[in-house]
């Protein structure tokens, strides 16, 4: 079960701004991030034939945008995992909003990917729990926690002293 | 405002919304050829396709997640599906697809190939005794899948193999497969006439009835395989006699 080029173009055309959203949040550069979206739909676009509808296109491509973008921050000598790449995440745009982006930083990898899938990628629960192989309410869980660890550090930080 | 929509809003904040899809980039990159559209109707031509787009992918995508969230499986002791097909899907499907599912003694050759962005790990099985589909020799050799990278998901990791060397495989053979090296094989191991269900290369299915299973399996070294089928649901054995009637010839 191949993917067509069809599909893929497709999902492209319905999806891009939610692949750069999240891809965004891991790069820390809206510019690197569409780099990385084109390079995964490129490669989706390739490697179609070994798509075998084991999950969703969009999850495959997801996938896929992720190894890109961690093939783009390792080094040689060295290979980032996930985790690693999650962690180090520079986010784009900090001055945005300094107290959050501080925040955001202190959240373990796990909570961070979950909060860069729903709020910058605008994935759905669903969509979240079959691309980090975990359950919807996991995701809702991990959310509310994360969402909880954020508060108590921006009341922390933006208390008057 | 409650607290968590304060922490959504500005969560929103970071966020850059830019027109600079180009989809005519993507086909470059991929070496090809953008459809060549007349220049003149060109930005008509996209927008209303954009408008098409929207108008086909919104309700989709709406509807794919209403479904993924109201089409749970009834409780299962199972693994969890891992965004993969689930296995009795998969299995029905491979002799329609033209693949076989093999029961055989497998060990890693050594030889690995690499072509673009895939590595290919070369596995030789004896004693195959082919379960559904074309029937195969005694002796083969079969090509595992892995990225250069490690995998970042259970999905995407290669299948494992019980520590004797038993499994169980779906061998897709070279013309389908569209590789140059040769079949490919997807594996579980099989431990004790018990096939371990894991989302490693997508050997999982809630819906099937499992037992836990905790013990040493074998993966293709540096794929870490292993941690993540663990950490993505973890391992439930099914008797292979069971397994035997989700087959298309029985």
């Amino acid at each position: 079960m191949a993917a067509s080029t069809e599909a893929i173009e497709a999902l492209y055309r319905s999806r891009y701004a939610s692949f750069r959203g999240g891809m965004a949040a891991i790069t820390g550069s809206y510019e690197t991030a569409r780099d990385v979206v084109h390079e995964a739909f490129a490669q989706a676009l390739r490697d179609r034939e070994q798509y075998r509808g084991e999950g969703s296109l969009a999850a495959w491509v997801w996938r896929i945008a992720f190894r890109v973008a961690l093939g783009s921050r390792s080094s040689r000598r060295r290979e980032l995992t996930l985790d690693e790449l999650v962690a180090a995440a520079p986010l784009p745009s900090p001055e945005r909003d300094p107290s959050l982006a501080e925040a955001l930083k202190r959240l373990s990898p796990q909570r961070r990917l979950i909060v860069f899938l729903r709020h910058f990628a605008d994935l759905s629960y669903a969509e979240i729990a079959s691309l980090c192989e975990i359950s919807e309410g996991t995701v809702a869980a991990t959310l509310a926690h994360a969402h909880a660890d954020l508060l108590k550090d921006l009341q922390r930080e933006e208390a008057p002293r | 405002m409650s607290d968590a929509q304060m922490i959504e809003e500005r969560l929103r904040g970071f966020r850059v919304d830019a027109d600079d899809a180009d989809w005519e980039d993507v086909l470059r990159r991929a070496e090809m050829a953008p459809k060549r559209v007349p220049a003149r109707l060109s930005r008509r031509r996209m927008a209303l396709a954009l408008v098409a787009c929207i108008a086909i992918a919104a309700p989709a995508i709406v509807l794919s997640g209403l479904l993924n969230s109201s089409h749970k499986p009834a409780a299962s002791t199972g693994p969890t599906s891992s965004g993969c097909v689930p296995l009795r899907s998969r299995l029905q499907a491979t002799t329609r697809s033209g693949q076989s599912v093999v029961e055989a003694v497998g060990a890693l050759t050594g030889q690995s190939k690499t072509q673009q962005l895939t590595i290919y790990h070369e596995m030789r099985l004896r004693t195959v005794r082919t379960l559904s589909g074309k029937t195969l020799p005694r002796n083969l050799s079969g090509w595992i899948q892995t990225s250069p990278q490690p995998a970042a998901f259970a999905a995407d990791a290669p299948g494992l193999w019980a520590p004797d060397g038993h499994l169980i495989a779906i061998l897709t053979p070279a013309r389908l497969a569209h590789t140059p090296v040769g079949p490919l094989l997807s594996i579980a191991p099989l431990v004790h006439g018990n096939v371990i269900l894991n989302s490693a290369a997508c050997w999982a299915d809630p819906s099937l009835p499992t037992s836990a299973f905790t013990g040493r399996l074998q993966e293709v070294p540096g794929s870490n395989a292993y941690t993540l089928a663990q950490r993505a649901g973890g391992f439930h054995a099914y008797p292979l006699s069971q397994l035997l009637r989700l087959l298309p010839s029985h």
